[in-house]
């Protein structure tokens, strides 16, 4: 190497180490806001011996509710009737022993669905069939090495923070994708944020189905962590389209757009109507005592969802924990053309027959009996129906 | 004299036990089936580390998928008896 080139050298790495940076990128779309009408049907949908707390999704034309607690999956048709239920706590065939969450694998050919248990068991099944077809521990390295590298799977696990949803694909290798979460832990110094935990850590990790390896982990946070430090509020939701990703941090007014698997190519989004965005930054990580201090008062983005049928993105926010009052954006061809109000605790699950389909996060409870709810939107803008 | 007697009647026991099993299993499937899952979920299984997983709209609950520190929580199905 020629010593005079050297400076040359070290500024184009400095370059590349900054080329995540989101003011390096350009930022898509402008406020064009139209007048809305909102037609909102609410479905309340009793549930024998349910406990309610569980996970929901949406596919085609069926809705399904996951119960944590019972392990039973109960199939809703879109007038809120039950169809089926399924699956039962258990060791045996087609059972579960326990559960945390189920979500099916976004662009799976073999319309499989992902159950994660506590013990970080990855089950999966089909969804149309209700067969299970694996079941085994997923393998993060924890105990193999001894790295304290931000960009190997031994610094992380499966995302903590759960109560907004998770989001399952498959990459082209047909590894299983997944939101990551640091392990504190198993940094080198777990009680405060690391220099460069915010720079390399990772945010997404790839599951190889077969072996149960987790065999890496890939993604970057955007620039709002290193400026103000929130280990307590990392997680996020993300849609792939294509060969795009779309990241959605629950913090953070901007949409992050990535060539698959992470090179950043545009923001698009404009911050929430009458969100409080007064978090804790703090670089001390205790994860517990400062969400439950937020929990008094902070918002969050809840949620995005790509919906092919319009060809619209959708964010949904809870402005206040205090209150949840909640909120969704609409944006097409990136331009941002509705910000509505939604019910309270609103959580989006798509789209059928020209009518959104959402739940509330918080289920009715009675002595007798436990109720989710099931919302029904039609949303008309020029927009949004042409 | 004792140990003979007793390895007898332990040997007596496990053969007991092996017929009810060879006997039952070729009359009821599902019976094996069952038997079959068991023995595979145990053999699967490792004992985790549990850990608090911070819950908004339900209770936290102990798992091998988190980070916090005990809670109180249910524990992991097969965690190590020492929730953290």
């Amino acid at each position: 190497m020629h010593l005079k080139r050297f400076p040359i050298y070290v500024f184009c790495l400095l370059f590349l180490s900054c080329s995540n940076s989101s003011e390096d990128i350009p930022h898509k779309g402008t406020i064009d806001l139209e007048a809305c009408l909102v037609q909102i049907d609410t479905m309340m949908v009793s549930l024998e011996d349910a406990s309610g707390m569980g996970n929901f999704y949406m596919r085609d034309s069926v809705i399904t509710f996951v119960d944590a607690v019972t392990s039973v999956f109960y199939d809703i048709d879109l007038n809120g009737n039950i169809t089926s239920s399924y699956f039962r706590k258990g060791n045996g065939k087609n059972e579960i022993p326990s559960l945390l969450y189920a979500y099916p694998i976004g662009n799976d050919p073999y319309d499989r669905a992902v159950i994660l248990d506590n013990s970080n068991g990855v089950t999966i099944f089909e969804i149309e069939s209700k067969n299970i077809v694996s079941r085994g521990i997923a393998d993060f390295g924890w105990d193999q090495h001894h790295i304290k590298s931000y960009r190997l799977p031994e610094l992380y696990n499966f995302s903590f923070f759960t109560d907004f949803g998770v989001s399952f694909y498959l990459d082209p290798d047909s590894k299983l994708l997944f939101q990551a979460n640091i392990v504190n832990r198993n940094t080198t110094m777990p009680n405060e944020v690391e220099k460069r935990r915010y720079i390399d850590g990772a945010v997404l990790g790839r599951l190889n189905m077969e072996t149960n390896e987790v065999e890496d982990v890939f993604g970057y946070f955007p620039d709002i962590y290193e400026s103000t430090p929130m280990p307590h509020l990392e997680f996020f939701q993300y849609v792939i389209q294509g060969d795009k990703l779309y990241m959605n941090h629950t913090v953070d007014s901007l949409i992050y757009v990535y060539q698959y698997p992470d090179t950043p190519l545009y923001t698009f989004g404009y911050e929430c109507r009458d969100i409080d965005r007064s978090y804790t930054v703090t670089k001390k990580i205790d994860n517990s005592t400062y969400f439950k201090k937020d929990l008094e008062h902070v918002g969050f983005n809840t949620g995005l969802q790509f919906i092919p049928e319009l060809n619209v993105f959708c964010r949904t926010y809870i402005k206040s924990a205090a209150t949840g009052e909640t909120g969704m954006q609409i944006y097409k061809d990136y331009d941002l053309i509705a910000d509505i109000d939604v019910p309270v605790f609103f959580k989006l699950l798509g789209y059928c027959d020209g009518c959104f389909y959402g739940s509330s996060f918080v289920p009715i409870e009675t002595t007798n009996k436990t109720s989710i709810i099931i919302y029904r939107l039609k949303i008309t803008s020029l927009s949004i129906n042409n | 004299m004792k140990k003979i007697v007793v390895s007898i009647v332990a040997m007596s026991i496990v053969f007991a036990a092996t017929v009810a099993i060879v006997s039952r299993s070729d009359s009821d499937s599902l019976f094996e089936a069952n038997v079959n899952v068991l023995a595979q979920s145990e053999s699967v299984g490792e004992v985790v580390k549990c850990y608090c997983k911070t819950n908004w709209f339900s209770p936290n609950v102990c798992s091998a998928n988190a980070d916090g520190p005990y809670c109180g929580g249910d524990p992991c199905s097969n965690h190590d008896g020492n929730c953290r």
